[in-house]
């Protein structure tokens, strides 16, 4: 894949992730904190959602191998102990567990890429602790990957 | 004498009706009273009017903008009904709010990527409306840009509105969106933020 789209296509992978991962937990949606468009929408609602946000995309030590960080977690407002937040948290370490390994296709565009990227190996994964905004609750996994593109 | 022969005596005034693609005429008399006999830094009291008509509303329940004999358009905002001690209704005053702008308001709409998130964003127009604009607080900073701030405004609609905090608002090319929408009594009110920034 070529260099210019492949942080696009490494986003667009972990978007198809969590958004297969928002519908087998029942969520309605899988939010990109840093989507100007839709974020603010949708996180003033009472409703549970999945969210992430990518952090960063270092080559380490050089293209095509690369140190890639992000956090996914949730957004819960009524949730009396807390029972729902664990569940999804739950959910998320075990797609993102440490260990697995996710291969990279383009999903930015109407139709998926069928042409392989590059390869995600999770090598860090850990539960951070709960921060909170007004109604709501975040708790988010933050996740260390190695990443290769292919070439 | 009845209080509605009172009433109806100074009826005098007429408002037309907007039907969303026109103007309707005559639908309702009653008498247009003065409202902003006062002087301060807020400006609501200049844009009101109370507008009193006798049990007989013409088709006022039908509209929700209005305009008077002299072009001037309001918002119908609230309606409230007196009656005498048989609980016949005898009067009925509408509070009007002057509309000064017209609102297109927008719809955002996305194509599901292959990933299954939202993308590609288009505008579309869905309705026109007249509208009141007001800005409600000092410029808000960015948090990023300390030269840049966003104007907090909100915007009245008529209360047959369709809107949502996925709609957009455009009033003179000015694009705005919406955070919160309120529904009042016969009125929607729309908090929102400039779409863009402006040099402090």
């Amino acid at each position: 894949m070529n260099r210019n789209e492949f942080t696009l296509a490494l986003k667009s992978t972990i978007d198809k992730k969590g958004v297969d991962l928002a519908a087998a937990l029942g969520v309605a949606q899988f939010l990109d904190m840093d989507d100007t468009t839709n974020a603010s929408t949708i996180l003033q609602g009472e409703e549970d959602v999945i969210v992430w946000q990518f952090a960063t995309l270092d080559e380490s030590p050089i293209d095509p191998l690369y140190t890639a960080i992000f956090s996914v977690g949730a957004k819960t407002s009524t949730d009396a102990s807390n029972y729902d937040m664990l569940q999804f948290i739950s959910s998320v370490q075990d797609t993102f567990k440490k260990g697995g390994n996710i291969p990279i296709y383009n999903y930015s565009g109407t139709v998926a890429g069928t042409t392989l990227g590059g390869t995600m190996t999770i090598v860090q994964s850990g539960v951070e602790a709960q921060e909170y905004d007004k109604e709501s609750g975040y708790r988010f996994v933050s996740v260390a990957a190695r990443v290769n593109r292919e070439t | 004498m009845r209080l509605s022969q009172a009433i109806n005596h100074f009826s005098k005034d007429c408002l037309d009706g907007w039907n969303g693609t026109k103007w309707v005429e005559k639908i309702a008399y009653g008498s247009l009273l003065t409202y902003d006999r006062f002087i301060s830094a807020r400006n609501f009291g200049l844009k009101k009017r109370i507008f009193l008509t006798g049990s007989d509303v013409g088709q006022m329940d039908s509209f929700s903008t209005v305009r008077t004999a002299t072009g001037e358009v309001y918002l119908i905002e609230s309606k409230n009904s007196d009656t005498d001690v048989c609980a016949t209704n005898y009067a009925n005053s509408y509070q009007l709010l002057r509309a000064q702008y017209q609102a297109e308001v927008i719809q955002l709409d996305t194509v599901a990527s292959a990933s299954g998130t939202p993308t590609d964003v288009t505008r579309t127009v869905m309705a026109t409306h007249y509208c009141d604009l007001e800005r409600i607080s000092s410029r808000s900073a960015s948090a990023d840009v300390p030269d840049i701030a966003y104007s907090q405004i909100y915007i009245v609609l008529p209360g047959i509105a369709n809107v949502s905090t996925d709609s957009e608002l455009r009033v003179n090319g000015i694009l705005y969106d919406i955070k919160e929408v309120e529904r009042q009594l016969l009125s929607v009110v729309c908090y929102c933020y400039k779409r863009s920034g402006e040099n402090v």
